[in-house]
């Protein structure tokens, strides 16, 4: 009988907001999808998801939130503060933020000037939790007990290498440390 | 070059440094990735972390302060390396040369890693090295470790793991050496040391599981600059002052900022990892300089200019600046501070 062990309480709430056009949110988790909306322009909405995943496995893990829509404007934003993901937190600002390669953000890459250039760069990699344009944001992490991390560590992935940080979430949340640890009444 | 000041001599990390060592980018490593969204994307922190480097070696420059830098060992995908517990497509990227790297009274030790992708990392420091003990420092290395992952207990090494420690778990401060409590320097690396440097006396920062650099900087004698409670520390330190980081909190979605935040409140943080050119010069996260600005006043009163480091991508690397600059000579000696 296949364990339970990586089925686990996975919480975030964000609010969302485009002036002028509909827009959807989808949220995939390991590749799941576990959310879809369409949204109304001119509305900030806000979204609770509070859901029970089977992860089934020790290993890198991913949750991708995927925003679209068919027209652009400055004013809209999508407001995540983190993950709870077994009352281990993830924070917004440790995702890879990849916005889709609109008009604006083209032209800076071809004619902006330096300053131009650098602003982009910070928006993109310093995003914080607002994210202005649609596109997807992605956050990984390392999923199981202590060994089974160091375990899934040792495959050494290529961002291990480059230097990059990995989020460990542990299946006993005793495990993880106090700064990470998030009361169950979030 | 042969220079008085390429030998190895470290009591301290606050009396005035004369030589460095600053990591480097393998820009070669960025061809791991297959996507090329994500490869954009990494370049681009890799980018931002050379510009820090850059910031730094200027710094160091205005400071007289000799710099070597590690040679970098190139991607070749033809090339694996392979140990009996893991295998590795690439070395380790070399930013941070504090970790793999003990420099100790005259002595460079090459560590036991904690980490295992830092197994070979030591090959992309040789030429630094062998000059330094062309110039009579001595130079060793901790027992190779097997890196058996059998060994890991729920939260630490179990008692009778192999040696494994890394090099920022040894904070000296003149005659004696504070370590962490567990975790990146286990039992036998603790004897080790003991019996390597037996000119020290060996104390445990209590509840520290990491590399102290990023649990508090002893900013001169007398002054730290800390995460950790005095309690946690040696009677020793009773009567020095602690300046204490502010603590940030997290926030609701709407007024935190966009820059990089920190979201470590109740343990370590990076904030304290900054680095000590002398006992007057403190070099700072520049995001830290601005978003804590009582922690800035506080040490400049006791007479330390800060000076920003652009350095915003600690976090995602998690490194300080401590991490990315390991200070391999210095002026202090084997004194007793207290």
């Amino acid at each position: 009988m296949r364990s339970n062990r990586y089925t686990m309480p996975i919480w975030t709430n964000f609010s969302v907001f485009h002036d002028s056009s509909e827009h959807t949110v989808d949220v995939y988790v390991d590749g799941k999808n576990i959310y879809n909306k369409f949204f109304s322009p001119g509305i900030k909405h806000s979204v609770k998801i509070d859901e029970v995943f089977d992860f089934q496995s020790s290993d890198h893990k991913e949750i991708m939130i995927h925003w679209q829509g068919n027209h652009e404007t400055q004013n809209k934003y999508l407001l995540l503060d983190k993950w709870v993901i077994n009352n281990q937190q993830l924070s917004a600002y440790k995702c890879m933020y990849l916005p889709d390669e609109n008009e604006y953000i083209r032209n800076i890459k071809q004619n902006g000037t330096p300053e131009e250039k650098q602003i982009l760069r910070r928006q993109i990699l310093f995003s914080g939790n607002r994210f202005g344009w649609f596109g997807k944001i992605i956050w990984n992490f390392v999923l199981g007990n202590t060994l089974e991390v160091k375990k899934t560590l040792l495959a050494n992935t290529p961002k291990q290498l480059i230097g990059e940080k990995h989020h460990p979430i542990f299946i006993d949340e005793e495990e993880a440390k106090l700064f990470d640890r998030v009361k169950k009444k979030y | 070059m042969t220079e008085s000041r390429k030998n190895i001599n470290r009591f301290d990390s606050f009396t005035p440094c004369r030589s460095a060592v600053i990591g480097q980018i393998n820009w070669t490593l960025i061809e791991l990735i297959e996507d090329p969204v994500k490869r954009e994307y990494t370049q681009l922190y890799l980018e931002d972390l050379d510009n820090t480097f850059n910031h730094l070696l200027d710094i160091c420059k205005q400071f007289d302060i000799h710099v070597d830098r590690p040679t970098a060992i190139p991607y070749n995908p033809q090339k694996k390396y392979v140990h009996p517990y893991f295998e590795m497509a690439a070395i380790k990227n070399p930013i941070t040369p504090s970790d793999t790297f003990l420099c100790l009274a005259d002595t460079i030790v090459e560590v036991a890693s904690v980490q295992e992708n830092a197994y070979f990392d030591h090959m992309q420091y040789k030429e630094i090295w062998n000059e330094y003990f062309d110039n009579g420092s001595k130079w060793i290395a901790a027992p190779v470790p097997s890196h058996n992952p059998e060994q890991w207990d729920g939260f630490d090494y179990y008692d009778w793991a192999e040696i494994l420690f890394d090099a920022p778990c040894v904070e000296p401060v003149g005659n004696t050496v504070l370590l962490p409590d567990g975790v990146v320097l286990n039992n036998r690396a603790r004897v080790w040391l003991e019996r390597q440097f037996p000119q020290f006396e060996y104390f445990t920062i209590e509840g520290t599981r990491g590399h102290l650099d990023s649990y508090f900087r002893i900013l001169k004698p007398g002054l730290i600059y800390s995460a950790v409670p005095k309690e946690h520390f040696p009677a020793k330190f009773q009567n020095w002052d602690f300046i204490y980081t502010t603590k940030t909190q997290y926030t609701a979605p709407e007024i935190v900022s966009e820059l990089l935040q920190d979201d470590d409140f109740e343990n370590t943080v990076l904030d304290v990892n900054g680095f000590s050119i002398d006992e007057e010069n403190f070099i700072m996260m520049e995001h830290v300089w601005k978003h804590h600005p009582d922690n800035v006043k506080q040490i400049e009163s006791h007479g330390i200019n800060c000076i920003p480091l652009p350095f915003e991508t600690s976090r995602w690397f998690n490194q300080g600046i401590n991490c990315i600059m390991n200070a391999t000579n210095r002026t202090g000696t084997l004194v007793n501070y207290f």
